[in-house]
């Protein structure tokens, strides 16, 4: 925002341009800025509303003010609710939450990872750029066209209400990604270091363990938080699935309304609770993900 | 090189998942929808129906209503998302301070689950509980509709997926505008371009396959969205939000009617791949 700094010899023309430019430059740029702020407060003002109605009784949380102290008088009782009375149901649907997403990871990340590095670094007979084509239709297949054949065959499983059948069925969405993630990283990466290793004697598995994995960090980071996020909060194949003891925590936002109507006090602070994870993730690995999108994003 | 056994072999893990819990499944619910099979309701004897569950869909009222829905939803909010999401990756790339935290920050409504967002506005914009009854009120303006009504749901819908999606597009397309090199927008500035001409013959053609992908992206997501509609509105009122992907989850899971559920879900995803066709043929074209 600083302006240019005044020269130490200057012609009677060149000053007032130089003025009227620094003035332009400081004019377009609050303009800039003030359109940056406004987008913010925008894309804030949900989660802004649900932290202050956290804080609101039941009553006053119809009022739709905003400010505590001066418009509403502030309380803790949502959140003693949430992890005092309620506390045994909200840390098993978390803990449900956190193995699901965990395992899913794990098993989507390990299995997409041997498969990229396959793709990426070998050619293939069906034709690589079709098998990247066909993982990549998956990706932007919308679950809710699979859900249903997957209940039946869940039934069959006994895997209904179970944590292992949430961790199949979200490892199995979240896979597409990690393969295309993974599969654009080392197509990229130059092979020399792998080749290198090879010459030295080292076995094909020794050198994708220890040459291939290490340099993969990155992607793998990016599928790790990719993968991991859409478990948390995945909402559609829980909710078919998990009936009583495997509910996941957006189970739990989407089910605050009781008898006495949608308690918003209730609501707020376990959206609150759930975003919570994913925000701090995103905050974590901010880089990587935009590393691991735009990989699949650019190369397609 | 590895053999072509040890290729194979690679992919023997993901092939234990994906076949028997994803391509199974699909091929299963395929081929059902061509019959009268009804799990729910036992002791029917299976026939082979044809194309009838499709054609009964296509017949509902409410179907038709939602695919006309999804199509406005879609082609709306995939519009208005590329053009904000590049607009404001535009606005976004002079570095300041505090730009990370900006696009973290930005980054937030996307990363968020749907459901979450779907019950924020939900409990933001209706009659009870809404801010918009309170707010004008203390300004002294006249309160604002309420905006779950017939008319208002659908648009409304559109704003709140416009909200969620337009961060993440500038997110995806702010490191493919900056790695535009700088000379070129020198260039194209120098040539006397106003912005959007500049934007055109410098950023686009390079973040040809970024933008394409992008869209398929949103549009997939568009074309199948449930979760949020489903918190915001609950598909109404009436049938004025219902989605396909809506209409679906409703016949398989509240009406039971499986032969519905399965086959309006076929529908989705043949429109999906067929977007994900044109894609291909778009990305191959521009590669060559």
């Amino acid at each position: 925002m600083a302006s240019t700094t005044s020269p130490t010899v200057a012609s009677a023309a060149a000053v007032p341009q130089r003025r009227v430019e620094a003035r332009r430059l400081t004019l377009g740029r609050a303009l800039i800025w003030l359109a940056v702020i406004i987008v913010t407060l925008i894309a804030l003002f949900p989660f802004i509303y649900a932290l202050t109605t956290s804080f609101k009784t039941q009553r006053a949380s119809y009022d739709g003010t905003l400010i505590p102290w001066l418009q509403y008088e502030p309380t803790l009782a949502n959140w003693q609710a949430e992890f005092g009375s309620g506390g045994q149901e909200t840390m098993r649907a978390l803990t449900n939450s956190a193995t699901i997403a965990i395992g899913a990871t794990i098993v989507a990340t390990a299995l997409g990872t041997l498969a990229g590095w396959g793709l990426g670094r070998f050619k293939y007979g069906i034709g690589n750029r079709n098998l990247v084509s066909w993982f990549l239709s998956q990706r932007f297949l919308p679950p809710i066209a699979t859900v249903i054949p997957f209940v039946l065959l869940f039934k069959q499983l006994g895997l209904i209400d179970n944590v292992l059948g949430l961790i199949i069925a979200n490892a199995t969405f979240t896979l597409p990604f990690a393969v295309l993630i993974m599969r654009d990283f080392f197509a990229d990466f130059p092979s020399d270091l792998q080749d290198a290793a090879l010459v030295d004697g080292a076995s094909q598995f020794g050198v994708f363990w220890r040459v291939a994995l290490p340099i993969a960090t990155p992607a793998l980071v990016a599928a790790i938080i990719i993968c991991f996020a859409f478990s948390w909060n995945e909402f559609l194949f829980a909710s078919v699935l998990a009936l009583r003891n495997a509910k996941p925590y957006p189970l739990m936002v989407a089910g605050s309304d009781t008898v006495r109507g949608i308690v918003f006090g209730f609501v707020s602070t376990r959206m609150l609770i759930a975003i919570t994870l994913p925000v701090v993730l995103s905050l974590l690995v901010q880089r990587y993900i935009v590393r691991g999108l735009a990989l699949g994003a650019v190369k397609g | 090189m590895l053999t072509r056994r040890q290729r194979m072999l690679l992919f023997v893990p993901l092939a234990l998942l994906l076949v028997p819990f994803l391509l199974l499944p699909a091929l299963f619910g395929f081929l059902t929808s061509f019959t009268n099979y009804a799990p729910f309701q036992p002791g029917q004897l299976v026939r082979f129906v044809g194309l009838d569950n499709y054609l009964s869909i296509l017949h509902d009222d409410t179907f038709r209503t939602a695919v006309r829905n999804v199509t406005v939803f879609a082609t709306a909010s995939v519009s208005a998302e590329l053009i904000g999401g590049f607009g404001l990756a535009y606005l976004l790339r002079e570095s300041f301070r505090g730009r990370s935290i900006v696009r973290f920050l930005l980054l937030l409504p996307w990363v968020v689950s749907p459901v979450a967002t779907g019950i924020m506005w939900h409990f933001l914009v209706n009659r009870e509980s809404g801010m918009i009854n309170y707010w004008p009120a203390l300004l002294g303006l006249p309160s604002l509709p309420y905006l779950l009504t017939f008319e208002l749901a659908l648009p409304t819908a559109i704003v709140t997926e416009i909200w969620r999606k337009m961060p993440f597009v500038m997110f995806l397309v702010l490191p493919g505008l900056l790695a535009v090199p700088a000379d070129q927008w020198d260039q194209a500035r120098l040539e006397g371009l106003p912005v959007l001409g500049q934007i055109r013959h410098v950023a686009l053609p390079r973040l040809r396959l970024l933008m394409l992908t992008i869209t398929l992206l949103l549009l997939g997501d568009a074309l199948g969205n449930f979760e949020n509609i489903m918190m915001l509105t609950g598909g109404g009122p009436g049938s004025a939000t219902t989605t396909p992907g809506f209409y679906s989850y409703q016949k398989a899971f509240v009406a039971f009617n499986w032969a519905a559920g399965t086959t309006s879900g076929w529908f989705i995803v043949a429109a999906v791949l067929l977007v994900g066709l044109v894609y291909v043929i778009m990305a191959r074209r521009g590669a060559d």
